[in-house]
């Protein structure tokens, strides 16, 4: 028979955004739209995760990568942004740190842009409009990954 | 329900809506772009992007009724992009009026109705777009949802192993990985690239069935089989876990190549994808469901937004268009009080603070040398005190001496010995305090320049450029344009200029009267136009500059300019002015500011129910500005509005006039000089002065204030003065320094001072005018002229009576 500690209750459940040690998994959120950064920020935060930074555009992604690193485990990147389009600076950060975790943010209709990304070396994308459990779920599997 | 919807989520709500307002104005602006220069790929691709953007926004939201329309809209812009649709002025119109019913929808959803006008025909009208492209319309019903049939579970030949083995090498063995795809997935197109791409990090994939090619193309495959070559230690079940993806797999088999054994046991099931309501989306062809509130929300609605023609009405009414776009223009205006910063600036501030954070450390190190020096002082005066008693109660003793006899030199020598150490006892401290004060005075220097610049930094927060506003101009006028049956080009210049954004918003209204009155009564006809020896496409140009601290924007047109007589008529006729008065062309343009006038022979719904121009007038006035017309018969007219930049702190030079203080803005002061009565010379009965190369007419500002003071001294100060291209210089009596001057504007009887901008209060509780240098050089101008005037009728008189 199991003792009432072998049921975790809410409190005991470990955040998914943070690690066995407790600290948190940074992650930098690059988007164009101020709005989804901050819903994928919420998601995020909302599970313990460390928000690391936020870029408006590749290019801007790319250089706050470069100014995080090594403190960012994983980057989300939109795929449709202005100046540096997301797959541009998937390929420009890859080629900074091979071992970037990036997942491609994407809606529906951009097949061959996910599919460039992913050859690319994306780790994975999740597709708009967001949701909560999907973007948990995937971040987390390309972070145990 | 997805969680973003909850009302805690307001925050992220309002986002949506300030980001949606800009993506909307966004489109707006590339769609007129694109109607001047339909292959222009940049406007393509960026209202693409905006569209795209929006749809998948207001999809997160659950706006449904704005995702499909926003997903039509995407679409026919995507056909524009592949060049299967034509960019004609029609599609411009249907895009346009499409753009007004996301406003409205985004509007209504902003005050918590659901849009429900009848956008069917807009609707149809769009299609029709599509249709005309049937491919189009075809790849927009079924993205993602082409498949081709499972192939048969291919058998390799020995052949094919054989080049296989070849490829991988001795050193690595093969695995043959076939995996089942979901087709709920929204992008089942992708999976097969996806596995793809997460085996290859596990080796090197030989050979995918189907080719590798076919996996790119935009084709749902139900099963691929790969080849993976991978070094020895790679396991199966490794494989399996990479090869197995969330909602995008269903099954993954693996096995070993090339050694004849059994499958090894790599079954592992994925989980079933489970299909998640947020994702049905896709299909966005579903119909809205009627909200309980529709019956109030209609009339909401529906006076913001002319429903777009009927089904029938395939010529879009051009006269209601404007209309709404006007309403457009002006909520847009209105709505938004959340202030868009550029990040730097912020930044700019944090780091201002800290150094402020810093210097505040370097005042409490200071406070304590202070105390310390306190403290030396009080030991030396104790000290010193003490050996001034001393040397008093020594005093007879020495006295009995030298009666005594003794010699006085000696006495004085012995008074020197015992006291002589007075001379020296504040020497320590005196080099002390002087370090402490040299400190302070660093110091305070470096907390005078941050200040100032923390001043600056918080002002420019405020500051935002013209563009907000100038941007909402190109739809306005070509709306109005097409309405009047006019060809008119808009040329926009200076938009990058900054102001405050509480005087940018009170700018809208009346930048928009002038604008419709330079539209309406200024730019002819094209036929007449052509007629009078123009061309037939008029230009009306906006601009803004600065000027010192004012921003200058004109408004110029190159139509039929104002007809003075007429206005003087009009004038007379409304009672505006007396029959007799006599007025120059300057003062009689002005008249058409004055309440109740309208030279329009018909009155327009545009404009020209005379309640526009005055209200232009009163509006620039709230705002500490001026508005003046210009116009050459013929040419065309000009609308000047003056406002200043901010309605806060300038930089002041204080000068003292008798008893009285001014200031001037520092902006404005070209250099200041101390002259001798003498150094004033004469022209033309004009006191000037030689500044260098230059000759600067001068200006006494007591008799120009009418200031109690004693001309005769022995020295004048002059500040010379300048905006533009006028230079001008001002006696004073004596200049105080320079200050941050607050303004406060006179009210009531005060505010039409010639010279006068505003008053201030100094920093020891007095009050300074502040010069308006650009009015001063305007009176100075006027008295030149006068003067002249004069001179010339006795010059007259006297060659008359000759």
């Amino acid at each position: 028979m199991k003792a009432k500690q072998d049921f975790p209750t809410i409190n005991e459940r470990k955040a998914e955004g943070t690690r066995e040690d407790g600290s948190a998994y940074r992650v930098l959120v690059v988007d164009d739209s101020m709005f989804v950064t901050k819903q994928i920020s919420q998601i995020l935060t909302s599970e313990g995760f460390e928000v690391a930074g936020t870029a408006g555009d590749g290019q801007e992604g790319l250089d706050k990568y470069k100014e995080l690193y090594p403190n960012v485990d994983l980057v989300t990147m939109d795929i449709t942004m202005p100046k540096m389009d997301g797959v541009t600076a998937l390929e420009k950060i890859i080629e900074f740190d091979s071992n970037a975790r990036i997942v491609m943010i994407s809606a529906l209709g951009k097949q061959d842009l996910v599919k460039k990304a992913l050859l690319l070396g994306a780790r994975n994308y999740i597709v708009k409009p967001l949701d909560r459990k999907k973007v948990l779920e995937r971040i987390l599997a390309c972070l145990k990954d | 329900m997805s969680d973003f919807l909850d009302p805690a989520n307001q925050e992220l709500l309002q986002d949506f809506f300030v980001e949606a307002e800009l993506q909307v104005e966004h489109l707006e602006q590339n769609i007129l772009v694109l109607e001047n220069d339909s292959a222009n790929a940049d406007a393509i691709d960026e209202i693409f992007r905006a569209a795209h953007t929006l749809k998948g926004a207001s999809a997160t939201v659950q706006m449904d009724e704005l995702t499909q329309f926003t997903h039509l809209v995407e679409d026919v812009f995507d056909s524009i992009r592949d060049g299967k649709a034509s960019v004609d002025e029609l599609l411009i119109d249907t895009l346009l009026n499409s753009i007004d019913v996301i406003k409205a929808m985004l509007s209504a959803r902003s005050e918590g109705l659901v849009f429900d006008g009848d956008v069917s025909a807009l609707k149809a009208r769009l299609s029709a777009v599509l249709a005309n492209d049937s491919k189009t319309g075809d790849h927009a019903e079924t993205t993602g949802t082409q498949r081709v049939p499972a192939p048969d579970n291919a058998v390799l030949s020995e052949y094919d192993i054989l080049e296989l083995q070849e490829a991988a090498g001795s050193d690595r063995s093969i695995y043959e990985a076939e995996v089942l795809f979901s087709e709920d997935n929204p992008m089942n197109t992708v999976g097969g690239i996806q596995v793809f791409a997460a085996l290859k990090s596990l080796g090197e994939v030989l050979k995918t069935d189907p080719e590798f090619e076919a996996l790119y193309d935009d084709v749902y495959h139900p099963r691929v089989t790969y080849y993976l070559a991978t070094g020895g230690d790679v396991e199966v079940s490794k494989i399996v876990s990479k090869a197995t993806i969330l909602d995008v797999t269903t099954d993954v088999h693996v096995r070993s190549v090339g050694q004849h054994e059994t499958p090894l046991a790599g079954d592992t099931r994925a989980h079933e994808p489970q299909q998640d309501a947020s994702l049905e989306v896709k299909t966005p062809q579903k119909q809205a469901k009627p909200e309980p509130e529709t019956a109030s929300t209609s009339e909401a609605v529906t006076n913001g937004v002319q429903t777009p023609g009927d089904g029938d009405d395939e010529a879009p009414d051009a006269g209601g268009t404007g209309g709404s776009a006007l309403e457009a223009v002006r909520k847009g205006g209105g709505s938004s009080s959340v202030l868009r910063v550029d990040s730097r600036r912020i930044d700019n501030l944090l780091n201002l603070v800290s150094e402020t954070v810093i210097v505040k450390a370097g005042f409490n190190h200071l406070v304590n040398d202070f105390a310390e020096s306190l403290q030396t002082i009080q030991n030396t005066e104790a000290d010193y005190r003490e050996t001034l008693k001393d040397l008093f109660d020594a005093l007879p003793f020495y006295l009995e001496q030298i009666r005594g006899g003794m010699p006085v030199k000696e006495v004085r020598h012995a008074i020197h010995e015992r006291f002589g150490a007075l001379f020296d006892v504040f020497d320590g401290f005196d080099n002390q305090l002087k370090s402490h004060v040299t400190k302070f005075r660093a110091g305070s220097q470096n907390l005078a320049r941050i200040s100032g610049e923390l001043q600056q930094g918080v002002m420019r927060i405020r500051m935002v450029p013209i563009a907000q506003i100038f941007s909402r101009f190109p739809r306005l006028v070509r709306d109005l344009s097409r309405s009047l049956d006019k060809k008119i080009s808009l040329n926009i210049e200076g938009e990058d200029t900054e102001l405050d954004k509480s005087v940018i918003e009170d700018l809208l209204d009346p930048l928009i009267h002038c604008v419709r009155n330079s539209l309406d009564h200024g730019i002819e006809s094209p036929a007449d136009r052509l007629e009078s020896g123009k061309p037939e496409t008029g230009t009306l140009t906006l601009k803004a500059s600065n000027e010192g601290n004012m921003i200058l924007i004109e408004i110029s047109d190159d139509g039929k300019g104002i007809d003075v007589e007429k206005v003087k008529q009009r004038a007379i006729e409304r009672g505006v002015i007396h029959p007799s008065k006599q007025l120059t062309d300057v003062e009689a343009f002005n008249l058409i500011f004055e309440p109740g006038f309208s030279t329009a022979k018909a009155v327009t719904d545009i404009s020209g129910r005379g309640v526009g121009l005055d209200v232009v007038r009163k509006q620039i006035q709230k705002l500490n500005g001026a508005v003046a017309v210009w116009s050459e018969p013929g040419l065309g007219s000009r609308f000047t509005i003056k406002i200043p930049l901010t309605l806060a702190i300038i930089q002041g030079l204080l000068v003292r006039v008798g008893k009285e203080m001014y200031a001037i803005p520092i902006t404005s002061v070209v250099d200041s000089h101390r002259i001798r009565p003498s150094d004033i010379k004469f022209i033309d009965n004009h006191e000037v002065f030689n500044v260098r190369e230059d000759v600067v007419s001068l200006l006494r500002l007591n008799r120009l204030f009418r200031v109690q003071t004693n001309e005769d001294r022995e020295y004048y100060f002059v500040v010379v003065v300048g905006s533009g291209e006028k230079r001008m210089g001002l006696i004073v009596d004596e200049l105080i320094g320079e200050e941050d001057v607050v303004i406060k504007p006179l009210r009531d009887h005060y505010t039409n001072v010639p010279g006068i901008a505003g008053a201030n209060i100094t920093g020891d509780g007095t009050v300074s005018l502040i010069i308006d240098v650009a009015q001063l050089l305007e009176l100075g101008l006027k008295q030149e002229r006068e003067h002249r005037r004069k001179r010339e009728t006795t010059i007259r008189q006297r060659s008359g009576g000759v």
